[in-house]
């Protein structure tokens, strides 16, 4: 494991590869403690009382934490909801976690939340609207967050800047990190042809604290075919080599493998985060032209 | 290049998608290529039918079993589009939907089915209620007899009172086997009040009497010990009122406050 003095401010996660721990490998985790240098779990899962935050809380010890939001919907014209706000920065305080992050997209609307990571546009308001909720977002919680790119299926005609642009104009106004999703950037670029290795050269000198790798579908629809991420099986070939070349360009980073549907055996999991982590250990370190983080 | 939509218009405009399947103005601000507006914004309405469809399912795995895997998705679908959840914590998702079962006329074979719903939505409630500091013997002791009739309190978080004409819990824990045997089961109506709570670790359903009902009912809203018994009815013998504050001791069913 590295040190983490290399990675933004939004992240305190080791430089290691870690899992999502879903309820399936609860029991597995507080009977037998698997080894895994740290896990993130979705924070919407752990704002009851119940047994959930209790195996939380007995995890703090053992390994770091990345709290992984699904539902703060930073994306909202209608602002954030203060309760659920509220709710999410008691449990900061609570399990101290070494990361805290939510989605470029949005869920809620007048009430209504609709449980998918909803696409935004990429212009002007929208930025706005996002870089107001992410500032409330990091002042309710006192720290720096981290915002993860989306897999969309769609483009709005009326976005008038490119994804990375986009990101990196909301990271430089919020002071935000980015969690770079690999699949989300393959998906994304093969359902909208733009090119993943210029994404990822285009984020090479954004605050990333993270990276994500997991499974994603081929659907058909008609005689043509659309990649939808479904976190349902192992790791693309093609997605291990664009982590690959994002390692290249971005060195070393925190790297999470997530799968939260037909979810496998716990072995499968952690023979995915190995090889993740056999591929973070050779690594060369972040280039010396990158921008160092305070 | 269109004039595009603000943001507040197109995040309403997917909630007329979304709910009602009305596409015409969120189909004009998105670009289509090898597919159409349409073929693109179904992918997210199939995520979000599917999507929340699971998690009913995850809360209500029994009312799944008895409703059977189809009849409930169908159900669960109708529910999600006239009932999305208010919150993103999906284990709080499923309050209405046993009302909502109650209302579809083709169940009536199953008459227990809403109950078991509320049962399931009561479990999961109780496993998921916010900590409290519950009153217990040691808490009562130290509270001067004379001071205790007078003693604020409400019931815990963790409590759920189900009053309820069908033996659900019964058929909940025959569920739980990998081949329930549901031969001996008899599920003629018996009314009875169901206790569900959370007290340690271990969730709790209990059968509770009259008495007791009506004492914790009291205790919904913030209340007295002395009010409380009061709910019991005028003739509460000392000894009745006994065993029911025992009862809500032993399982810390009631707070301060």
């Amino acid at each position: 494991m590295l040190e983490d003095s290399r990675l933004p401010s939004c992240s305190h996660l080791p430089i290691a590869a870690g899992i999502g721990l879903r309820a399936p490998h609860h029991a597995q985790f507080a009977a037998e403690r698997p080894h895994v240098a740290w896990i993130e779990v979705h924070t919407e899962n752990f704002l009851g009382g119940g047994a959930a935050l209790d195996l939380l809380e007995s995890l703090r010890g053992d390994y770091a934490i990345s709290l992984h939001g699904v539902g703060l919907s930073l994306g909202s014209a209608d602002g954030l909801d203060s309760a659920h706000l509220d709710r999410i920065a008691a449990l900061v305080r609570r399990i101290a976690p070494a990361a805290v992050s939510d989605h470029v997209s949005w869920s809620v609307t007048s009430g209504a939340y609709f449980n998918d990571l909803l696409p935004i546009p990429y212009d002007e308001e929208a930025l706005s609207v996002m870089a107001a909720n992410v500032q409330q977002f990091q002042e309710a919680l006192g720290r720096a967050v981290m915002v993860e790119n989306p897999s969309t299926y769609l483009r709005y005609r009326h976005s008038d800047r490119a994804e990375p642009q986009f990101l990196a104009e909301l990271c430089a106004r919020t002071g935000c990190g980015l969690l770079l999703d690999v699949n989300n950037v393959f998906v994304s670029a093969m359902n909208h042809e733009f090119d993943a290795i210029g994404y990822l050269e285009a984020v090479a000198e954004l605050p990333v604290g993270e990276l994500h790798l997991s499974g994603h579908h081929l659907r058909s629809i008609g005689n043509r075919s659309i990649r939808i991420d479904d976190h349902g099986s192992p790791v693309s070939e093609d997605v291990w080599s664009l982590y690959d070349r994002a390692l290249g360009l971005l060195g070393p980073l925190p790297t999470l493998i997530e799968w939260d549907s037909r979810i496998p055996d716990l072995d499968i999991l952690l023979a995915e985060s190995a090889k993740a982590g056999a591929k973070l250990a050779l690594a060369p370190p972040r280039r010396a032209t990158a921008k160092a983080f305070a | 290049m269109s004039a595009g939509m603000g943001l507040a218009a197109l995040q309403q405009a997917y909630r007329d998608y979304l709910l009602e399947g009305r596409s015409d103005s969120l189909a004009e601000v998105i670009v289509a290529d090898a597919f159409d507006a349409e073929e693109r914004l179904r992918i997210y309405r199939n995520n979000f039918l599917i999507g929340l469809g699971e998690a009913l399912k995850a809360n209500f795995p029994v009312t799944m079993r008895l409703l059977g895997e189809d009849f409930f998705a169908q159900a669960a679908r109708a529910f999600v589009l006239q009932a999305p959840p208010a919150r993103p914590c999906l284990f709080e998702y499923g309050e209405g939907f046993a009302e909502f079962l109650e209302t579809l006329s083709d169940l009536a074979a199953l008459p227990y089915v809403a109950e078991m719903a509320r049962f399931e939505f009561a479990r999961i409630g109780a496993f998921h209620a916010p900590v409290e500091t519950l009153l217990g013997e040691a808490e009562i002791a130290r509270v001067p007899p004379e001071a205790l009739a007078d003693l604020p309190m409400r019931l815990a978080a963790h409590v759920h009172l189900l009053e309820l004409r069908y033996p659900v819990e019964v058929l909940w824990q025959a569920h739980q086997a990998a081949e329930p045997d549901l031969a001996a089961l008899d599920m003629a109506p018996r009314p009875h009040a169901l206790l569900v709570c959370r007290p340690q670790r271990a969730l709790v359903a209990q059968e509770i009497g009259p008495d007791s009902l009506a004492f914790l009912a009291a205790a919904r809203q913030p209340t007295t010990l002395a009010q409380a018994a009061e709910a019991c009815g005028s003739e509460m013998d000392p000894e009745r009122l006994g065993r029911v504050i025992g009862l809500a001791l032993q399982h810390g069913l009631l707070v301060s406050g």
